[in-house]
């Protein structure tokens, strides 16, 4: 019997797209149905929704679907854990002396926003290859300096996401892919460098985390040998952190695995000291944490044919990119970054920031961050906004992703496990865009951090993206 | 985008340019609440009459999609995810408070008790509506009887603050989502707002609020303030107008017709607050 | 005994909290009961009416509770049961009331959809239809302005996956008994239609209804299905499912005249089919079809009456003529025609279903040589800016064609143009009959008839006050089934003045017969 033959047989379930009233006629007849709250694709971009009808035909959707699957499968399969610390020069693949990895996708010099180009000022002056901000602005420019997107070099970094070669340099091992990444220390609040400020208390402090706290650290993780980061994270998920904007009982949760093994150092005792001090009055120490855990948990998912999950976010504070898992590492999909809505410190304003800026959001790509803001009811008065408001941001993820996480779990809404895996294809669909709280970096170097907000990538970046995808797969 | 037939005016004077987060507090199927930090604000489909802190809407809309969206209030409209979903521009934004208008004078009062007397005789099988005809046949008007005769002479003495007790001791008391005892108090607090003046039944409102639930406290905290919604504000001015008898009577059956008993609970609790200040204070 | 039954923070509207309290005081075994919010009186007159149990301290101002004296354990599990009963159906209705914004999420409420009624514009409609088939589920678009190219990939690609994949622009099917979009409520019975138009389906399956037979399936195809560029491939899916439908006897296909070769592929499967089959190829030549052996129809109404003949085992004949009798028709005509002012010579046809004003067109055709249209039967007599220009000598005009319909929902369910051009007709001293279609059922304007009847009434005192005589001639086009009702929308036209007949064929020749007597 053909098909159309057993819906002759089978009760008729409709469901309606466009003219409600259809809908309602089917309602008052008491037959079952369901509207559909349509909106054209991508806002009614036709080419962009016919990339999508493209890769929603059957055979390649199944491709798609299985190389999601997988993806999937690896994201929540992964293994990270903190193998210890070295300097980025010694084991950052690609890392030379005069190489100078920044956030986000690749920029030059010219192009570079306030924030990131007073970062690689401080950079270059604490690696001595200038010294001072005048002879510093002329090496950036004269070309003698390869930039490059930390993305590119296993690593990630916060805002302005300056790594140089001399700098420390937390190592993160994703033991069931036996996949590192790499991120910078966290150098705390206010004057840093990450936020764009380069002055000598900036200089003065990186040298101390390099020359003082680093030995120590190294040695306390020898002592105590790896730590199972992906544990960590789900407690702090537990105790109110969404482990990017909030890092608190991450941080604790930290120290109290290597507080002992500090104290067993060969170091003096005011060095250990002044190096917990240090790990311990930064509630912001875990993100350098989070972030790599993060990268070393997508990374694994490039280069699996078809897939349209998005690996990486990243924004350099002009340009807001991403990557696609299916199209490879090489592929950027960028547009310009947004402007970040939220609250200012006092004394600034909107007219003083910079546009959306940092690696940090890799958080988010991973399914915590923003997408766990229902775990952090905190995080909302940072950010503004109200308890609710973080509930609903974290629900509304579920419709752009493939799964949910098995370990980062969101307690107020009943222990679910949070949005994971951000498909491209649903981001397009639906026009749900995901959902970044990040800090706010002023517009000018120097100056650093002047508040805090929400965030998306912008429409443009999954526009292209889905473009290409199509391009790709769609002939075979 | 649908747009409000009518806003309470208000609710967009505390809300201002400035947007004010709204968190859905309960959904039905003609109105939802929102909480907001100016209490409870409403949005009702159309043919509702309008609240105090609500809107009313010009078209039918599903308001399960407030769920799971992020919504705030200013007074251009009413947004959710950052796109505006209501719209006020087109909106009357009518003044509910009570401040200006007048209560019935004595012969249009006799009168008025005459007509919401005879329309609750018809009325009287849901709530305190039997009190009117001092049937104590069931368990909440058994129960409550003791309660609100001492609140009504309470109401007649000169103390406020016993008064203000005696508000609280009667709220919160019957079935329904607003307890039946709250809808009395809100009428009673309509005229007992004339003779002490708000202040009073406003700490006496705020008062009775503690000991009810989130929706019947926002009703009665608006009550104290002299906030009404548009059916009542139209049932006094008919009152005060004894001559024609077929609006008054429409006036009533629309303010009965609110929730389930809560109209009729509100209608005795009017009749008492006229009977005791009106009447009385005429002799 | 005593017992309580709390939902924490749950709020419900005050009907239904007294419907609860009416209905749990109601069961048998309940002494008492107490159903409302938790606060401190509430909670003390729990108390003094000896409901209190253990537990009951716990209970808030925001939480709904449910306390009851109840004769056993079972009782009171009934309770909770009827509570929940009456609570759910509070939230299924919640549930069906919530709009998803994708196909999956309508999946995730219902998991059994197997029909989609997609109306979105035009060119995102294609996109929808896709994933409809992608998820098994048949289409039934309404939706025009789809390209050939996407109708044609559509299709195959439905044929391929055994779906059905009606239209683009198919505003009319009624499977298994539900109408879906513009459609009739319909009784039931052996006759399977398979449609090409959508006003041409309503207006046989209506007029098989009115004679006693009854539609097993109404499918559609979309316009342009039997057009060389798509060949039909739709057709032959319906016809083919039609002849394997046990509940199927008797077939009936609706179509303009198709392609030649279109139609030779879908006459010879309906003759291979084996099950007795009617033909009316809109104005088509009736013999093309009968050397198949298949009956042919040489109108609407004509289809109608001879599938219910065949559906009732009798042998089909051609009816052309008048339910009221030929003699009584044409005595109605003189007369229509007596009162009018000399000068008085054309025909206006303002229409809302395109299909029957084509088909009054071509059957009128013959005697009055052209006949000037939106949708002319030949190019030369199209009607320049039909909108907003003038008609000239004998008129018919489709008001649900793109040139009405840009910036505006389709007549059939915005009526109100159409009832403005019957007035403004009505000024032209040269107008003897306006004929009007009212299209009633699902999906159509809630009451057509009633602004058509008032347009009438005007246009009719118009007539009058130039000491003219204006005729107007209409059919509905329904069934009393349908929310409006046939009989009562018919009586407000004949109320207003207007000759209301069975069919768009008899209302037709009626004019024919005015024009005649002139």
């Amino acid at each position: 019997m053909s098909k159309v033959n057993e819906l002759f047989n089978k009760k008729l379930a409709v469901v309606n797209f466009g003219i409600e009233s259809f809908y309602h006629d089917q309602v008052h007849q008491n037959n079952p149905a369901v509207h559909v709250d349509w909106k054209p694709v991508a806002g009614g971009d036709k080419k962009v929704a016919g990339c999508l009808m493209q890769l929603k035909k059957p055979e390649l959707l199944e491709k798609i679907e299985k190389a999601n699957q997988e993806a999937l499968q690896r994201i929540l399969s992964a293994q990270p854990v903190l193998a210890g610390l070295s300097t980025a020069g010694e084991s950052i693949p690609g890392m030379t002396e005069t190489t100078i990895l920044h956030a986000g996708p690749p920029v030059t010099w010219e192009r570079m926003s306030g924030p990131q180009k007073g970062a690689v000022m401080g950079g270059l002056i604490y690696e001595g290859l200038a010294k001072d901000l005048k002879e510093a602005e002329e090496l950036a420019a004269s070309g003698k300096i390869t930039f490059d997107p930390c993305h590119h070099h296993h690593t990630v970094g916060p805002m302005g996401g300056i790594v140089t070669y001399h700098m420390p340099v937390w190592r993160i091992v994703n033991k069931a892919f036996d996949y590192e990444a790499f991120c910078t220390l966290n150098e705390g609040l206010g004057k840093v460098l990450r936020f764009g400020a380069c002055d000598q208390e900036v200089i003065d402090r990186l040298n101390r985390m390099q020359n003082e706290f680093y030995p120590v650290y190294k040695e306390a993780l020898e002592l105590h040998g790896e730590i199972d980061m992906k544990v960590l994270i789900a407690q702090a998920l537990q105790m109110g952190d969404e482990c990017h904007n909030r890092n608190k009982a991450a941080t604790s949760l930290l120290l109290r695995e290597i507080a002992t093994d500090i104290y067993n150092t060969h170091f003096p005792k005011e060095q250990q000291e002044a190096a917990f001090r240090f790990l311990n009055d930064n509630d912001h120490t875990f993100l350098n944490l989070s972030m790599p855990v993060c990268k070393a948990t997508m990374d694994p998912i490039f280069d699996i044919p078809y897939c349209t999950l998005v690996a990486t976010m990243s924004r350099n504070g002009t340009d807001f990119g991403i990557r696609i898992a299916g199209l490879g590492q090489d592929e950027w999909f960028t547009a310009p970054a947004e402007m970040v809505k939220g609250l200012y410190f006092p004394g600034f304003s909107d007219e003083d920031a910079n546009p959306d800026l940092g690696d940090s959001c890799i958080t988010e790509t991973t399914g915590i961050g923003g997408f766990c803001m229902a775990a952090s009811p905190a995080i909302v008065q940072f950010v503004g906004g109200q308890v609710q408001d973080a509930i609903n941001y974290s629900t509304q993820m579920y419709e752009i992703t493939v799964g949910e996480g098995n370990a980062y779990k969101i307690p107020s809404l009943d222990f679910r496990g949070s949005a994971t895996g951000i498909d491209l294809m649903k981001v397009i669909e639906t026009g749900i865009r995901p959902i970044i709280n990040t800090g706010i970096a002023h517009k000018n170097y120097g100056v650093g951090q002047v508040g805090a907000g929400l965030v998306h990538p912008p429409e443009d970046c999954f526009k292209k993206a889905v473009t290409a995808c199509a391009e790709k797969w769609s002939n075979g | 985008m649908i747009e409000a037939a009518s806003v309470c005016d208000r609710l967009l004077r505390d809300v201002g340019q400035d947007t004010c987060s709204l968190q859905v507090h309960s959904m039905f199927d003609t109105a939802v609440n929102f909480t907001s930090a100016f209490g409870i604000v409403t949005v009702l489909s159309p043919g509702r009459s309008l609240q105090p802190y609500a809107m009313v809407l010009c078209q039918d809309f599903d308001f399960h999609f407030f769920e799971y969206r992020v919504s705030g209030i200013n007074d251009a409209g009413v947004h959710a995810n950052g796109i505006q979903v209501i719209d006020f521009s087109c909106a009357s934004r009518p003044d509910l408070s009570i401040e200006g208008r007048k209560l019935p004078a004595y012969d249009p009062a006799e009168a008025a008790l005459g007509h919401i007397r005879s329309f609750l005789k018809g009325h009287c099988e849901e709530g305190l509506s039997r009190l009117v005809f001092h049937r104590l046949d069931n368990a909440v008007t058994g129960f409550l009887y003791p309660r609100i005769e001492a609140f009504r002479k309470a109401a007649a003495g000169s103390d406020d603050e016993a008064f203000i007790r005696a508000a609280y001791e009667i709220s919160g008391c019957g079935e329904g989502l607003t307890p039946s005892s709250d809808d009395f108090l809100s009428g009673y607090l309509l005229c007992a707002g004339f003779i002490r003046g708000r202040e009073v039944t406003k700490a006496a409102a705020y008062m009775a609020a503690e000991r009810t639930n989130d929706i019947s406290a926002a009703l009665l905290k608006r009550s104290g303030e002299g906030l009404y919604s548009e059916d009542i504000l139209a049932l006094l001015t008919a009152l005060g107008s004894a001559d024609n008898e077929e609006e008054i009577n429409r006036a009533i059956s629309r303010v009965a017709e609110f929730g389930s008993s809560s109209g009729c609970d509100f209608l005795t609790g009017l009749y008492f607050g006229i009977k005791d200040l009106l009447v009385r204070k005429e002799e | 005994m005593k017992k309580l039954e709390v939902r924490k923070n749950a709020y419900y509207d005050s009907v239904t909290l007294m419907i609860i309290s009416k209905e749990v005081k109601k069961l048998d075994g309940v002494r008492e009961a107490l159903v409302g919010m938790g606060t401190d009186l509430n909670r003390d007159l729990v108390v003094s009416t000896g409901l209190e149990v253990e537990g009951f301290d716990a209970v808030t101002a925001n939480d709904f509770f449910i306390a009851a004296d109840c004769d056993s354990e079972d009782t009171f599990l009934s309770v909770i049961q009827k509570v929940d009963e009456l609570l759910s159906k509070k939230a299924d209705k919640a549930k069906s009331d919530y709009y998803p914004p994708t196909l999956d999420g309508a999946l995730k409420i219902d998991e059994h959809l197997n029909m989609a009624v997609i109306s979105v514009p035009g060119r995102f409609a294609a996109g929808v239809a896709q994933e409809c088939l992608n998820h098994d589920i048949n289409v039934m678009l309404f939706s025009d302005n789809v390209t050939v190219e996407e109708e044609k990939e559509l299709k195959e690609y439905a044929v391929s996956k055994e779906l059905l994949m009606m239209g683009p622009d198919c505003g009319t099917a009624v499977i298994n008994g539900v109408p879906l979009a513009f459609a009739n409520v319909l009784r039931r019975g052996d006759i399977g239609m398979a449609c090409a138009s959508g006003t041409g389906a309503q207006e046989v399956s209506v007029l098989i209804d009115q004679l006693g037979g009854g539609v097993s399936q109404l499918l559609g195809t979309g316009g342009r299905d039997l057009k060389a560029d798509i060949g039909g491939i739709m057709m032959k899916q319906c016809l083919d499912a039609l002849i394997h439908d046990d509940a199927t006897r008797v077939i009936t296909l609706v179509s303009k005249p198709p392609a030649a070769e279109v139609m030779d592929k879908i006459l010879r499967q309906a003759a291979d089919g084996g099950k007795p089959t009617v033909v009316c190829f809109i104005g088509g030549d009736p013999a093309a079809v009968e050397k198949y052996g298949l009956t042919a129809a040489v109108s609407l109404e004509d289809a109608a009456h001879k599938a219910v003949a065949l559906s009732k085992g009798e042998t089909p004949e051609t009816f052309e003529s008048f339910s009221m009798g030929l003699e009584a028709a044409e005595k109605m005509a003189k007369e229509e025609a007596s009162k009018m002012a000399s000068g008085q010579k054309y025909a206006r046809g303002l229409y809302t279903g395109g299909t029957v004003c084509d088909e009054a067109m071509k059957l009128m055709i013959g005697e009055l040589k052209h006949i000037y249209s939106n949708i002319p039967l030949s190019p030369e007599d199209k009607l320049e800016d039909a909108r907003n220009g003038k008609s000239k000598e004998h008129t018919f005009l489709d008001f649900g064609d793109d040139e009405f319909t840009v910036g505006r929902p389709h007549p059939m369910i915005d009526p109100s143009l159409r009832a403005e051009r019957v007035v403004q007709e009505a000024e032209d001293r040269e107008v003897a009959v306006i004929q009007v279609d009212c299209v009633i059922g699902l999906g159509s304007h809630e009451d057509p008839a009633e602004e058509l009847s008032q347009s009438i009434r005007k246009a009719k005192e118009i007539a009058a006050k130039d000491g003219r005589y204006l005729s107007v001639v209409a059919e509905i086009l329904g069934t009393d089934a349908d929310p409006q009702g046939k009989a009562a929308s018919g009586k407000k036209l004949e109320d207003a003045g207007a000759i209301v007949l069975p069919s768009n064929a008899q209302a037709t020749r009626f004019t024919q017969l005015i024009l005649k007597n002139l």
